[in-house]
């Protein structure tokens, strides 16, 4: 992928997607503790910390992820031809459902809530959050693969506008100027 | 290159808006584990009465936690068989089903009688709990001459399918657990339908041995779980009395569930 190094210093060179990446990837580990049930609340033993290693992990994974590709996706929406950023959307979006799903325990958050609006039934949903429960790990590693998988996406066409006048990272400072001028 | 070529300038609004995100998730958080602490500090200062095979006698914090986890779904009677109905759906390896079981268990077994319960361990680790002890309901059966019990293991400890739900438990799940959330707790009467959710943390069935819970529960020992196991089992049986007409008087006239009935409203 040329110029994706370029790309990824000119993006994380901007202190506001440093603050972005840092701020998505809390936002998301807190999402994917409180999903998971790092920390779990009952009206009797109030709160429960539980830190499993493995779980950590996963969630550290996720949210590490999650927080690279997000100014890199926001950058790449500013380049990229709608073909293109409607697949990275869609890949960015795969990536964080399956790492929500992977994540959640007996009371999934998230996933039924979109399926419910899809107008899947409560036994539908069911079915649903027990494959996603039996299949955490395979989850939790499509949603690392996946999160990466979009931010090389993004990376690429960064890295094509990048190299277009003389491959200094010219023609993407230029532009994320004027977009974020405009 | 200098700076203000290398990086785009970023309104004030950009970054108001990326600090009230921040913010918010701080507050969210923040609230979260206040709320958390709080309840804690209420549980551990209550001295609640504990309660054994029979109802505790006496109003406590962890059945009125409870009752409050009771709500009308709806104002529709239903009968399952003639009787009114009650429906337990979990899984073998969900943590908060193995907590959910030992109330069941205890609360139903003043209208009926078990037979078949054996002993089960949740899955380790999962909801990052470790293994619970809890009874293994899917080779038992139920009788009662007040009400009709169902119950299902949708999944064993390793998560694969065990138990189906037949049409008519179907048509619960899909009308009360939109979520399709485990453990599914329904009852239901002539006087409508109800959901329970579990009140206590399953946190509290740490270090305990399948046994020695039961026999716990079963003299009413004053420790924090059989107090919260206890009291979710007196919130169920109210809710037990009020469907089935109060019956049998032995049970549904003790004090302290007459009180937590009309707590029900």
């Amino acid at each position: 992928m040329r110029g994706a190094g370029t790309a990824v210093r000119t993006v994380f060179r901007d202190p506001f997607n440093l603050a972005l990446a840092l701020v998505a990837a809390l936002g998301c580990a807190a999402l994917l503790g409180w999903a998971g049930q790092v920390v779990s609340r009952a009206p009797v033993g109030g709160l429960y910390w539980d830190l499993q290693t493995s779980r950590l992990v996963v969630i550290a994974a996720i949210s590490l992820a999650f927080g690279f590709a997000v100014p890199l996706q926001l950058a790449a929406l500013r380049q990229a031809r709608a073909a293109a950023r409607l697949r990275a959307g869609a890949g960015f979006a795969v990536a964080s459902l399956s790492g929500v799903a992977a994540v959640s325990c007996c009371s999934p958050l998230i996933l039924p809530a979109l399926l419910g609006f899809l107008g899947a039934t409560g036994t539908t949903v069911l079915d649903a959050n027990l494959a996603a429960h039996r299949y955490y790990l395979l989850l939790s590693a499509a949603s690392v693969v996946l999160l990466l998988a979009s931010s090389a996406l993004a990376l690429r066409d960064l890295g094509r506008a990048c190299a277009v006048p003389g491959g200094t990272g010219q023609g993407l400072n230029l532009r994320l100027t004027r977009a974020a001028r405009s | 290159m200098n700076d203000s070529a290398e990086n785009p300038r970023h309104s004030p609004w950009a970054w108001a808006t990326l600090a009230l995100v921040a913010l918010a998730i701080a507050a969210a958080a923040v609230v979260f584990l206040a709320r958390g602490g709080d309840s804690g500090e209420a549980t551990a200062a209550s001295g609640a009465a504990p309660s054994g095979s029979a109802p505790a006698g006496t109003g406590s914090t962890a059945a009125d936690a409870a009752l409050s986890q009771i709500r009308k779904q709806s104002g529709e009677p239903l009968l399952d068989q003639g009787k009114p109905s009650v429906f337990f759906m979990g899984a073998e390896w969900c943590p908060y089903c193995a907590s959910e079981r030992w109330a069941l268990v205890e609360a139903t077994s003043r209208f009926g009688k078990w037979e078949g319960l054996g002993e089960l361990r949740s899955r380790p680790g999962q909801g990052n709990y470790p293994s619970l002890p809890t009874y293994d309901l899917a080779g038992a059966t139920y009788a009662s001459d007040y009400i009709s019990l169902r119950h299902k293991e949708v999944a064993t400890v390793d998560g694969d399918p065990l138990q189906k739900l037949g049409s008519f438990e179907s048509g619960l799940v899909d009308e009360y657990d939109e979520a399709g959330s485990i453990p599914f707790l329904f009852a239901a009467g002539p006087e409508g339908r109800y959901t329970v959710e579990l009140a206590y943390s399953p946190s509290l069935l740490e270090g305990q041995s399948f046994a020695a819970l039961r026999q716990g529960v079963a003299a009413g020992a004053q420790t924090p779980v059989v107090e919260a196991i206890g009291g979710e089992a007196d919130a169920i049986t109210a809710l037990l009395c009020r469907l089935d007409g109060q019956r049998p008087a032995s049970v549904c006239t003790q004090g302290a569930i007459a009180g937590l009935g009309r707590g029900l409203g």
